[in-house]
């Protein structure tokens, strides 16, 4: 027996699966199945309403409505969304803009969520969380938000950020207290200083470089994520132009296409997508290679575009995926390679911010 | 009525007790593949019966398969590796004040080996445990990971080097 399998050994320290793996399985089989049949029945009324309210108004469908309403938010509330905005909303202008401030990060138990904000140089403060939100898309997710500072207060935050000392260099800190990790940026002139922060007890660095935090870093790294996160606590009226919480309805999106099988050309996988896809998708020109398999950059008629196509063409939504995100999944007639391999392709919408990056919804 | 959405045919009086010998076999196995690999064992759990379930529903094919243990793998590294699994794992335990770990007894023993192997590379991990764990060897490791057996043999030998420093055991 090798010594890194015995090493393994001591890892796993005995733990086994709960019992009754199996009966488990057949349960959970089971929930699914029922879940389906639920949303299908769930689908066949909504199709007959919509049917019928589309013949009595005339009026236009929409289908971005959240996807999972909360159990204790009335949906009335809720004006995050997931996947492709309405029909009739505005896009978010300017279409592009210049980050100022930024933090990506989770909170330490008991609230343990997933905080993004980026506050742009032209006032907007685009931010998700991870939770059940009044305002939020559904119980898992607030969807990106949306709301106005002046450019005054956008400086007001920035310089309180900074004046910590903390954003002079790029910083990778390990600490023993704060958030479990948090990514902040500030800019400082034409540059965005980040620092990346890792809590010993929780997380670990990914990179070889980090520092341990001195006293002083950990308070600044806890402050600046506690000013992120509330800004609304702190800045003064005066500070926002528009502090009503709005849907971001984003400009263009990043649609990515991947099969199980890496190694296959993004031509074949294209090759088994409904024709009116593959050419949606090809007319972009370009399939370069992301996270989430290959990549087309589309604007949000585009996007929505290729939506009803895979729609209308009957291709899957995964429940719990789309929750988090537009995705869809789907097993081609015709086998992307030949032989018993899985041949599931899987197709993800993800929205631009302004300053060009593409949000990772289920990251976290 | 309503009617049952599409689900992949099983002829489940045929073909449960091919499978259910085949899940015997190998979910003991695969939650502790997926328990080094996340550290976590809610989550292992999850992805352990989320990946058999699916192989289950897809068992006409998946059990022609060369290694329909390699396929159920697959799935799960797919599962863990969206990120989502872990985010409803962590709801649900927010929601059903689930403790997150028991940190006492032979789990504290394993604590620092899980540790170290936490600071590896995911995809040195993934390697490290497929093929140390699972006894894959290393072509079929690479067509697990999309990645060909050489680049898996390079993994593999960077993760032990990493893992027997971190542990303090690499022979003088």
């Amino acid at each position: 027996m090798s010594d890194v399998r015995t090493i393994l050994e001591r890892g796993v320290g005995g733990a086994t699966p709960a019992p009754d793996g199996f009966e488990r399985m057949l349960r959970r089989r089971d929930r699914k199945r029922r879940n389906q049949r639920i949303a299908a029945g769930a689908v066949g009324i909504a199709v007959f309403l919509a049917a019928v309210w589309i013949v009595t108004t005339g009026g236009p469908f929409d289908r971005t409505q959240p996807a999972v309403p909360g159990p204790t938010v009335p949906p009335s509330t809720r004006v995050g969304f997931i996947g492709l905005p309405p029909q009739d909303a505005a896009a978010s202008t300017p279409a592009r803009g210049q980050l100022a401030l930024s933090l990506v990060g989770r909170s330490a138990p008991p609230g343990d969520y997933l905080d993004q904000i980026w506050v742009y140089a032209d006032g907007r403060v685009i931010w998700r969380r991870e939770g059940n939100l009044p305002e939020g898309a559904n119980e898992l997710t607030t969807g990106l938000l949306e709301q106005r500072l002046t450019p005054e207060g956008v400086e007001s935050a920035r310089s309180e950020i900074v004046s910590s000392g903390l954003f002079r260099d790029d910083l990778l800190l390990v600490g023993n207290r704060g958030p479990i990790w948090d990514t902040i940026k500030a800019r400082d002139g034409r540059r965005l200083v980040r620092v990346h922060w890792v809590r010993s007890d929780f997380d670990y660095p990914e990179e070889n470089n980090a520092t341990i935090a001195t006293p002083e870093q950990t308070t600044a790294v806890e402050r600046a994520d506690a000013l992120l996160t509330d800004m609304a606590s702190w800045l003064p009226a005066s500070a926002w132009d528009d502090k009503e919480i709005r849907a971001y309805v984003p400009s263009s999106y990043e649609v990515c296409y991947s099969a199980v099988h890496r190694a296959i050309d993004p031509s074949r996988i294209l090759s088994v997508l409904p024709a009116p896809a593959e050419d949606l998708l090809r007319d972009d020109g370009g399939a370069r290679s992301g996270s989430d398999g290959y990549c087309s950059d589309l604007s949000t008629e585009e996007a929505r575009a290729l939506d009803e196509i895979l729609h209308d063409a009957g291709l899957e939504q995964d429940e719990r995926e789309n929750a988090i995100r537009l995705e869809y999944h789907f097993e081609p007639s015709v086998p992307l390679t030949p032989g018993p391999i899985e041949n599931t392709v899987v197709i993800t919408f993800e929205p631009y911010l302004p300053h060009g990056e593409v949000t990772c919804s289920p990251c976290g | 009525m309503i009617e049952p959405t599409r689900l992949s045919a099983v002829p489940e009086v045929v073909e449960a007790s091919a499978f259910e010998e085949f899940f015997l076999a190998q979910h003991d196995r695969l939650f502790q593949a997926l328990y080094l690999l996340t550290g976590d064992r809610s989550e292992a759990d999850d992805l352990a019966q989320e990946a058999l379930l699916r192989a289950y529903e897809r068992w006409d094919r998946v059990g022609a398969m060369d290694s329909p243990a390699g396929y159920v793998f697959r799935t799960a590294l797919n599962l863990h590796r969206s990120g989502l699994r872990a985010l409803v794992v962590r709801a649900r335990r927010i929601f059903a004040a689930v403790p997150a770990e028991d940190l006492s007894g032979p789990v504290a023993a394993s604590h620092d080996v899980r540790r170290a192997l936490a600071q590896l590379p995911r995809g040195q991990r993934e390697a490290l445990i497929l093929v140390e764990w699972l006894g894959l060897g290393s072509e079929e490791a690479g067509r697990v990971l999309g990645i060909d057996a050489s680049s898996v043999r390079g993994r593999l030998h960077r993760a032990r080097a990493t893992l027997r420093d971190q542990l303090g055991e690499r022979d003088e």
